[in-house]
């Protein structure tokens, strides 16, 4: 029952991975709504809000820009609720778990974007033929995405769940409750910094509009006189 | 382009990233979205050909901004369809190529310092504030026992997401009619909304809500603290987080990532362990 609990959970991850960079991206996708839906599904929604709201705010660190692949969100915030749910029932571990394997998965991802350069080739070569079949590429890269997310989150998963049968993780529990108990003053001041970056970055600009603003207005003046 | 053709580009528009690779970008999702308004244009396969190979190559851009950018591009298309001769046709395909590479790489970095760079850290706090106003803290006071319902702990996340997924939207379908009115035009776009004003009213609105939200956990968790362990519980839970801020402040000065911080978030976090065990000290702490 809960191995297809762990299935169902990831076929759905997999389809609301989606959103992340294939479809619509409408934030549907985000860790703390994923965290919210997966912990509902699993028995914990209030774990997988908690775990989900300081994931996103974690990852909110990284931009994906150009060619930089952030980590991935939807995929940290999936496991951590599963292996919360289903293996070892500490928020700490879970979350620690899941932020590993958020990061981990921008790795696959990066090799199945370097994949699809190859496609360029084979279609290129199809419309060359006078074969405008656009949109079969468009849904293989979307089942190729969906699949491969909804496989390592019921990889992942499972993998941790026999291993708990086999290691004792209740040592490093103190530590990672410790240290989960101090994430969120971490993230809500990164949170701060980088708005304050962002402001401050503005005010020079405004500075400069308000001196062209008084040299014009002395100049007026001056003339007028 | 008529209302039926619009809807039929904007809902490819959303499939702009599938297929994205690091040879072309957004080649793929660029020429299907693209796809609909050149066979309208284009009958003869030859020059339909040609025209999708001409889109085939690199694009890049953020991804709710690609209308504008798609809209002015099928303009343009419309008048090399209608080119009297070769030579005004190859000048339209030269305008099509410039506009497209210098729309995109402004209408990136618009949207990236808009979307990816305030829009969803907003997000987040939109969702800590609906928290808040519905007394869920168990995001922050970690070792209290929240009871909170799950219509609320829904309501967070999904505020935000609307919010988000409207303005997505609404940039992408008024893009496509803009970029298309003014198709053919460098500052097609630039100058719809006064993009740098917004950017920096969502900063300074992201600097007070999370100032705000970070003065609000203080004091809650201070609160919570003295109610369960005394003013000692307080003392030793401000040094841990001061500790733990300082660790982060280092790190984030020293251009370092935040999986490092977490690290020796953890690092730090068994030291304190190890530390509470010895007899002496556990008694003091």
């Amino acid at each position: 029952m809960e191995i297809m609990r762990i299935i169902i959970s990831g076929l759905i991850g997999g389809i609301f991975h989606l959103d992340n960079a294939q479809f619509g991206q409408f934030f549907i996708s985000r860790p703390a709504f994923i965290g919210v839906l997966m912990g509902s599904l699993n028995g914990c929604p209030v774990q997988g809000a908690i775990m989900g709201i300081l994931i996103e705010l974690i990852y909110s660190d990284f931009l994906p820009l150009g060619e930089i692949v952030p980590p991935n969100g939807l995929i940290a915030a999936s496991i951590a609720v599963l292996l919360y749910s289903h293996a070892f029932q500490n928020i700490s571990l879970a979350f620690f778990i899941g932020i590993f394997a958020g990061s981990l998965y921008s790795k696959v991802e990066f090799v199945l974007r370097q994949k699809r350069s190859a496609w360029n080739a084979k279609m290129e070569m199809e419309i060359n033929e006078n074969r405008f079949k656009i949109n079969r590429w468009i849904i293989k890269a979307l089942i190729m995405e969906s699949v491969i997310a909804s496989g390592f989150i019921i990889f992942f998963s499972l993998i941790f769940k026999i291993a708990v049968k086999f290691c004792d993780f209740s040592r490093v529990v103190p530590v990672t409750d410790l240290a989960f108990s101090l994430v969120p003053w971490i993230v809500l001041t990164a949170l701060i910094l980088k708005f304050k970056k962002q402001v401050t970055r503005y005010r020079p600009q405004a500075a400069g509009h308000r001196q062209q603003k008084k040299q014009a207005n002395n100049a007026t003046n001056k003339r007028a006189a | 382009m008529d209302r039926k053709l619009r809807i039929r580009i904007f809902l490819r528009l959303l499939f702009i990233q599938s297929g994205w690779n690091f040879e072309r970008f957004q080649n793929m999702g660029f020429c299907f979205a693209l796809m609909p308004h050149l066979k309208k244009i284009w009958t003869d396969s030859s020059r339909l050909k040609k025209a999708v190979l001409r889109h085939f190559g690199i694009f890049n851009t953020q991804p709710y901004m690609a209308g504008f950018i798609i809209g002015n591009v099928c303009r343009i298309e419309e008048k090399i369809s209608s080119a009297q001769d070769s030579q005004e046709e190859q000048k339209f395909i030269m305008v099509s190529v410039n506009i497209k590479s210098a729309l995109a790489s402004s209408f990136a970095s618009i949207g990236d310092r808009m979307f990816w760079g305030r829009i969803t850290s907003i997000n987040a706090i939109f969702c800590l504030i609906v928290w808040i106003l519905f007394g869920f803290y168990g995001w922050f006071l970690i070792d209290a026992e929240p009871d909170v319902s799950v219509y609320v702990l829904f309501a967070g996340p999904l505020l935000g997401t609307v919010f988000a997924a409207y303005a997505s939207l609404y940039i992408r379908w008024k893009g496509l009619g803009y970029g298309y009115l003014c198709g053919g035009s460098k500052l097609c776009g630039l100058d719809l909304l006064p993009w740098s004003k917004i950017i920096s009213k969502l900063s300074l609105a992201g600097l007070v809500s999370s100032v705000l939200i970070f003065i609000f956990v203080l004091i809650s968790a201070a609160a919570y603290y003295y109610k369960s362990f005394g003013v000692e519980g307080v003392i030793l839970k401000a040094v841990l987080v001061a500790s733990a801020i300082g660790i982060f402040l280092i790190f984030r000065k020293l251009k370092k990532s935040v999986f490092l911080v977490l690290a020796t978030l953890l690092v730090f976090s068994s030291v304190v362990v190890i530390i509470s065990r010895i007899e002496g000290i556990a008694l003091i702490l």
